[in-house]
């Protein structure tokens, strides 16, 4: 059964539609790029898989359930602005966590942390901001989730975080999981990426296999982008 | 292993291609252990599916061989490492060629041209 | 889920509510030192006397803003943690909307009672001496022993304070209804807030005014005291009870369906 599934998934904001009419699906076991320049609706995608919006008109499924409860047992999620509580410490942020999902794996958390030498007294509020973004993704990442959402992991960072970021992601994820990346950058992720949906406007442009594209057109999946968005 | 991709065609016929060069330049020795699949989807930062097709492709080559619980080796078959070994020598030499005939050498030229060339540069 | 978001609610309140806590019990008992200096034997140096002043004075304000520091706090730990950027994590806990409102109209309640509490113990650090000590023992002892003569009294302290309970439960729940609409909009979403927590106070004031003026109170003639007590009561805790539930029902249908996190 797919992970996820929009049938004629709508979003509107006043008078300016976000989401027009999107179909798609994500199976078990891939990496998806929803890559589309800002303001095509990505986040809005993102917010309606995680209930934090309501859909206008067509249905988002997770798992074939409804966003609520259940589904956000077994969705991970990475929103695009950096919002973790700053009075805590990382010790303490681990025990938030833990307590609240059962997926949440506390010692591969505190093993990654250790890696960036982050030690678990340290309160998030002393920590740069480079530093605050990957505690967020090492929580993110840490949990055996079944989804994991994404939005705009690379926005902004150096090439060595960027690095840093995707390596996080291809070593954590488990193969039965599927991940989906929503970025503008696509030359940056590209080589992780199973399949690739372009959204422009509030609409699906192309959604295929990132190795197909390459094979077929001989380019890569940034400059196909490129072709397609042209302006 | 230094990791770049052409910017064109599929990323796991690429890894292939470079694997198959450390098995014909001996970097890659007979027998050596082959890093998982986990291992080289982060090494060459691609996804751990394309790093697991390259490797499927290698071993249907017969290029590598699976071990059960222990892992994947490279073939200890100089037979088929001399074969790809050839294989690649004869890619090289096709656009080498393609290259110097668009430069309009014929094949007698282009022989002389080589000899000329190797005993320079061994002159040097 | 409940039970674990009341822990964490209570922890992330705590570390700003109980420093502010012993801050004001410490200048209580600074002003106490301090007015019986001033009141001792003795020429106090004017430096002195002007700090002690500052500090009796500093111990009144206080003791009068604590009440209105901690609904501040409180509220603003509700819009901070599920309308702005912390929204982001706690709505994607899977825990139900109900459990959200529960937990933070639960705990600001008991932070509103413990303010009560340390207004109380505030007012007698200040006085504190020997006389005081005796006469508040004296008062506590008439009140029990008031209590154990008449049933009644128990009976009516029980019933205020679980009206003062009922009465914190709705105010934490205007205080977020208010917040959940203001929050829903694009933009001014604090002064938003603020109309909508007028417009309610409104339409509480014109359903408290339409109830109270409806009912026919020549029963109270056929009543004992006591009686006619027990009505008022009850009459109070079910307006109470109607309005908290308005507000309940807003705040849930928003944070579900209107959420509009930046």
């Amino acid at each position: 059964m797919a992970v996820l599934t929009c049938r004629g998934l709508t979003k509107k904001f006043g008078s300016t539609v976000a989401l027009d009419g999107v179909d798609m699906t994500v199976e078990p076991g891939r990496i998806v790029g929803l890559l589309g320049p800002n303001g095509s609706g990505k986040t809005t995608l993102i917010k309606l898989a995680n209930g934090l919006l309501t859909p206008g008109a067509g249905e988002i499924l997770i798992d074939g359930k409804k966003p609520g409860v259940e589904t956000k047992k077994i969705v991970s999620y990475l929103p695009e602005r950096s919002c973790l509580p700053d009075w805590m410490t990382a010790g303490e942020l681990m025990g938030f966590y833990r307590d609240f999902y059962a997926d949440f794996d506390r010692d591969a958390a505190a093993g990654m942390l250790s890696r960036l030498s982050i030690e678990e007294k340290q309160k998030i509020k002393h920590m740069s901001k480079g530093t605050r973004e990957k505690v967020q993704l090492i929580m993110v990442m840490a949990r055996r989730a079944g989804l994991y959402l994404l939005d705009e992991p690379i926005g902004g960072v150096d090439p060595a975080a960027r690095d840093y970021i995707l390596n996080t992601i291809i070593s954590s994820y488990n193969p039965s999981a599927s991940v989906i990346i929503s970025t503008h950058l696509i030359a940056d992720v590209e080589k992780v990426l199973d399949d690739v949906i372009f959204i422009s406007c509030g609409k699906i442009m192309l959604a295929a296999p990132a190795e197909d594209i390459r094979e077929q057109r001989g380019k890569s999946v940034d400059e196909v982008f490129r072709e397609v968005f042209k302006c | 292993m230094e990791w770049r991709f052409d910017a064109g065609g599929a990323i796991y016929a690429q890894m292939v291609e470079r694997i198959k060069e450390a098995i014909a330049s001996g970097a890659m020795a007979p027998g050596a252990r082959v890093p998982a699949v986990r291992e080289l989807a982060i090494d060459a930062g691609v996804n751990p599916n394309t790093a697991q097709r390259a490797l499927a492709e290698l071993e249907r080559e017969g290029l590598i061989y699976a071990v059960r619980t222990s892992g994947r080796f490279v073939t200890e078959d100089e037979g088929a490492i001399e074969t790809v070994r050839r294989e690649l020598a004869r890619g090289h030499a096709e656009s080498f060629i393609t290259a110097m005939a668009a430069l309009g050498y014929s094949g007698a030229e282009l022989e002389a041209f080589l000899k000329n060339y190797i005993r320079e540069k061994e002159e040097e | 889920m409940l039970g674990k978001l009341l822990k964490h609610e209570l922890r992330a309140t705590a570390h700003t509510m109980l420093p502010i806590f012993g801050v004001m019990l410490l200048v209580s008992a600074m002003a106490n030192v301090c007015a019986r200096l001033m009141n001792g034997p003795g020429n106090t140096p004017v430096v002195l006397s002007i700090i002690f002043t500052l500090v009796v004075i500093l111990f009144g304000v206080g003791l009068l803003a604590i009440g209105f520091v901690t609904v501040f706090i409180m509220v603003r730990r509700f819009r901070d943690n599920l309308l702005r950027d912390e929204g982001y994590i706690m709505h994607t806990l899977p825990v139900s909307v109900h459990a959200q409102i529960w937990s933070k109209v639960l705990v600001s309640s008991l932070w509103y009672a413990a303010s009560s509490v340390i207004m109380v113990l505030s007012v007698l650090l200040v006085s504190w001496d020997v006389d005081t000590i005796k006469e508040t023992g004296n008062v506590v002892g008439q009140i029990i022993r008031a209590m154990t003569r008449e049933d009644y009294v128990a009976e009516m302290i029980a019933e205020v304070l679980a009206l003062l309970v009922l009465g914190s439960l709705m105010t934490s729940l205007s205080f977020d209804a208010a917040l959940s609409i203001g929050h829903a909009f694009a933009k001014n979403k604090m002064a938003l807030s603020v109309l909508a927590f007028v417009g309610l106070l409104v339409l509480g004031e014109i359903f408290v005014y339409y109830t109270a003026s409806g009912i026919d109170y020549g029963f109270l003639e056929s009543v004992d005291f006591i009686e006619g007590w027990r009505i008022t009561c009850a009459g109070a805790a079910g307006m109470m009870l109607a309005m908290g539930g308005v507000c309940y029902g807003i705040t849930a249908y928003f944070l579900k369906r209107k959420l509009n996190l930046e």
